[in-house]
C-alpha cells in the first residue's frame, strides 16, 4: 500500500497499560474512504488500540510509530487529534450531569472551528444540523437538552456517540464496540448514521465482537486481533467465517 | 487591647465599654432594656473555641477579635441613600439596602415590609425580639442583638401570594461591624420570594441573624449570595420553623471570606412540612467556608433534602457539618443529605461530617459525602471531542455547579445564579 497517501499508518506498535504489554507489534494501514473492521476475542487489545489512537493517557507507547495524515500522531495532544479529525466512539460513554448535550456538542464543534481558524457556528445553523442528525439516528429531541449521557440507557448512549460523530464529521472514526448493547432497531439506525457518512474523505475503524453490525455496514477489510497483533486480514467474508468457526482456528495457528 | 480580651474564656465586657456599644444613645426604652439583658447574659458566656465540637474546624479567634475591635470603633460608611446603585422598586422587585446599621430604600415599602425605624407599631418588634431571646443563646446571636440598630420585618397576610422578589442587599464600603437582623413571618397559605445578597468591599465583620416562621401551607423561596472581600468575616445564623404543609426552598452560594460561617437551624414542627436546601460554596486562595446545618424532624410525614457542593481552590478550606434529627413521633420521615466536594488543588481542604440521629424505624433517610479532584475520564471524554484541557476543566467545574442551579424553578433567580456562575467560575 502506498503509505504516502494513507490516512493512518501504524508500524510495529507496542503499547502497555500499567506496565503490561497489550499491543505487541501491530501493523495497520487505513486509506482515505476505507472501512476497516477489527475483530478478536476479549483481551486481545482492541479497545487499547482505539484508546491509543485517541491519545488516552493510560496507554504507554513502548515502541513503534503511528503516522496520521503524514504527521507523527504522538506529537499531537488528545484535543489536537480530535481537531485533526480523529473521533473515538466510546465503548462506555461518560456521563456529565450539569452539562447539556447541546452545549457539549456546540463546545466541541467550536473548538474544532477555532483550531481551523474558522468562525464559530451560528446558533441557528447549529440547531438545524443538530435536529437533522438527531432525526437520522432516531434520537428524541428531549435528549439534546439533558445532561451529557445523564440517565441514558446503554443504547441511547451509543446513539449519542454517533450523533457526536455526525456533528464533528471526522476523517477517521474509531468506533469501539458501538454495536454492543444495541437492539436490532437501534443497530439499524446507528448503521444508517454511519452509512450516511461514508464518503471518500471519511474512514472508519470498527471494533466489534460480532459480525452483526457488519451485516449493515460492509467493511472493505476485516482484521483479526489476538494478543496484541493482527493475525489475519481479509475482506468482508472473513467476518462470516469467524461467525461460523469462532476465533479458535486462527488463534491456534 | 481587644486581643487580650480574647485570651479570656469569657466575654469581658466591662462598664467602660458599654458606651461603645451605643447603649446610652438608644432612645427606645424597651430596646435599651433588651440590650442590657443581652449584655448581662453575654458576659456569662464562654467564648467558643476549637475545643467545642461545633467549632472544631474553624478558628474563631480572629473573628471575635475583629468583631470587638470594630464594634468599639463604630465606623460609619459613606454610603448614602442617593448612591446611584440604589435601585428603585419595580413591579416585581423590591430593593432594600442595609448600610450604616440601617435598612434603606427608595420610595415606599409595601405594607408587608416594615423596619424598626419606620414602623409606628414597635410592639410587634418588641414581641418578636423578646421571643428570640428565649430561643437563641449563642454568643453571636446575642452580639447581634447588642449591636442592632434596625430590624427588617417581612410579614405576609393570610392567603397573600407575593410574586415579587424582595432583594435585601447588605453592603458596605468601609471596615465596620454589621449586624443585620431579619424577621420573616409567613402567615397561613401565603408565599414570598427573598433574595439576600451580601456585597462588602472592605474587611467587614458581618454578624447576621434571621428568624423565619412559616405558618400552615405557606411557601418561602429563599436565595442567598455571599460575595465578600477576602479580609472580611461573615457569620450568619438562620432559625427557621416550618408548620403543617409549609415549604422552604433555599438556594445559596457562598464564595467565602476570611471566615464565613453559616448556621442554619430548621425545625419541621408539624405534619407534611418540607425543606429543600441547595448550596454551593467556592472559596479561593486562603478563604474559609463553614456550613453548619441542623434539621429537626419533629412531626410525621415531613421531608428534608440537602445538597451541598463545595468547589475549593488554592489553599482554601471548607467545612460541612450536617445533622438530621428524627424524633420518635416523626413517623414516615424522608430525608436525604448529600455533600460533594471538588478539590481543585493539593492544598485545598474539606472537613465533612454528615450525622443522622434517628429515634424511630419508619423513616427513609440517606446521607452521602464525597470529595475528590476532577474526574479524569470526564476530562478525557471532553478532550477527545477537541476541547482544550483548561476549557474542559472549566466546563467540568461549571457543570458541577450547574447541577444545583438547574434545580432553581424561578427563571429570574436562575438567571441571576447562572450569571454569578460565569462571573465566579471562569
Amino acid at each position: 500500500m502506498n503509505k504516502k497517501n494513507s490516512l493512518l499508518s501504524i508500524n510495529n506498535l507496542k503499547v502497555s497499560i500499567a506496565e503490561k504489554i497489550i499491543i505487541n507489534g501491530l501493523n495497520l494501514t487505513i486509506n482515505h474512504g476505507e472501512v476497516h473492521a477489527i475483530m478478536g476475542p476479549n483481551g486481545s487489545g482492541k479497545s487499547t488500540l482505539a484508546k491509543t489512537l485517541a491519545g488516552h493517557p493510560e496507554c504507554e507507547i513502548q515502541s513503534g510509530s503511528i503516522s496520521y495524515l503524514g504527521k507523527d500522531l504522538f506529537d499531537l495532544s488528545v484535543e489536537e487529534r480530535a481537531n485533526e479529525g480523529i473521533f473515538m466512539g466510546f465503548q462506555y460513554p461518560i456521563e456529565i450531569p450539569g452539562l447539556s448535550n447541546t452545549a457539549f456538542l456546540k463546545a466541541a464543534l467550536n473548538a474544532k472551528k477555532k483550531s481551523q481558524g474558522d468562525e464559530e457556528i451560528t446558533a441557528v445553523d447549529f440547531l438545524k444540523e443538530l435536529k437533522h442528525n438527531a432525526e437520522v439516528i432516531g434520537m428524541d429531541q428531549a435528549f439534546l437538552n439533558r445532561g451529557v449521557n445523564e440517565g441514558f440507557s446503554g443504547g441511547e448512549k451509543k446513539r449519542n456517540e454517533i450523533l457526536q460523530m455526525m456533528m464533528l464529521k471526522p476523517r477517521l472514526s474509531i468506533l469501539d464496540e458501538t454495536d454492543s448493547g444495541l437492539d436490532i432497531d437501534a443497530m439499524k439506525t446507528v448503521a444508517n448514521g454511519l452509512n450516511s457518512m461514508r464518503r471518500k474523505d471519511s474512514s472508519f475503524l470498527l471494533i466489534t465482537h460480532y459480525d452483526r453490525l457488519l451485516g449493515y455496514i460492509k467493511p472493505d477489510f476485516v482484521h483479526v486481533l489476538s494478543k496484541g497483533q493482527i493475525i489475519q486480514s481479509g475482506d468482508s467474508t472473513l467476518a462470516n467465517q469467524l461467525e461460523e468457526k469462532g476465533y479458535e482456528w486462527l488463534v491456534k495457528t | 487591647m481587644a486581643g487580650q480580651n480574647i485570651m479570656n474564656t469569657h466575654f469581658d465586657l466591662n462598664g467602660s465599654q458599654l458606651k461603645d456599644y451605643g447603649l446610652d444613645l438608644i432612645d427606645v426604652d424597651w430596646l435599651k432594656q433588651l440590650k442590657k439583658e443581652t449584655l448581662a447574659r453575654l458576659k456569662t458566656q464562654s467564648i467558643p473555641s476549637k475545643k467545642d465540637e461545633e467549632w472544631r474546624y474553624t478558628n474563631i479567634k480572629p473573628l471575635i477579635q475583629k468583631c470587638f475591635e470594630l464594634a468599639a470603633k463604630n465606623s460609619i460608611s459613606n454610603l448614602k441613600k442617593d448612591k446611584p446603585f440604589i435601585q428603585k422598586h419595580s413591579d416585581n422587585n423590591i430593593f432594600i439596602y442595609y448600610a450604616d446599621g440601617h435598612f434603606c430604600f427608595m420610595g415606599n415599602l409595601p405594607s408587608y415590609i416594615k423596619t424598626l425605624r419606620t414602623s409606628e407599631d414597635q410592639m410587634i418588634f418588641q414581641t418578636l425580639l423578646n421571643y428570640d431571646v428565649e430561643k437563641i443563646h449563642t454568643p453571636f446571636a446575642d452580639l447581634n442583638t447588642l449591636m442592632l440598630s434596625d430590624v427588617l420585618m417581612i410579614e405576609t397576610l393570610k392567603n397573600q401570594k407575593i410574586d415579587a422578589t424582595i432583594h435585601i442587599i447588605i453592603c458596605s464600603d468601609v471596615e465596620q461591624n454589621i449586624s443585620p437582623r431579619l424577621l420573616v413571618q409567613l402567615r397561613e397559605n401565603s408565599s414570598i420570594r427573598i433574595f439576600e445578597h451580601y456585597l462588602t468591599s472592605n474587611s467587614c465583620v458581618i454578624n447576621s441573624l434571621t428568624d423565619i416562621n412559616c405558618e400552615k401551607n405557606s411557601q418561602l423561596d429563599y436565595y442567598k449570595i455571599i460575595d465578600e472581600q477576602e479580609q472580611g468575616y461573615h457569620l450568619s445564623l438562620s432559625n427557621i420553623r416550618l408548620a403543617r404543609n409549609s415549604y422552604l426552598n433555599l438556594f445559596s452560594w457562598d464564595s467565602g471570606a476570611n471566615i464565613s460561617r453559616n448556621n442554619i437551624n430548621i425545625d419541621l414542627v408539624e405534619k407534611n412540612a418540607s425543606v429543600n436546601l441547595n448550596s454551593l460554596f467556592s472559596p479561593k486562595e486562603k478563604l474559609h467556608v463553614d456550613n453548619q446545618l441542623k434539621i429537626k424532624h419533629l412531626a410525621e410525614k415531613c421531608e428534608s433534602s440537602l445538597d451541598y457542593r463545595g468547589i475549593l481552590q488554592d489553599q482554601s478550606t471548607g467545612v460541612f457539618g450536617g445533622e438530621v434529627y428524627v424524633a420518635q413521633e416523626a413517623r414516615d420521615t424522608q430525608s436525604d443529605m448529600k455533600n460533594r466536594n471538588l478539590l481543585l488543588s493539593d492544598d485545598a481542604r474539606i472537613n465533612t461530617k454528615p450525622v443522622l440521629e434517628i429515634y424511630n424505624e419508619d423513616v427513609q433517610c440517606s446521607h452521602s459525602a464525597t470529595s475528590g479532584c476532577l474526574d479524569n475520564d470526564k476530562l478525557f471524554y471532553l478532550q477527545s471531542r477537541g476541547i482544550e484541557e483548561t476549557d474542559a476543566m472549566n466546563i467540568l467545574i461549571r457543570s458541577f455547579a450547574s447541577e444545583i442551579i438547574e434545580k432553581i424553578k424561578n427563571s429570574q433567580m436562575k438567571r441571576t445564579f447562572q450569571e454569578y456562575l460565569v462571573q465566579k467560575l471562569q
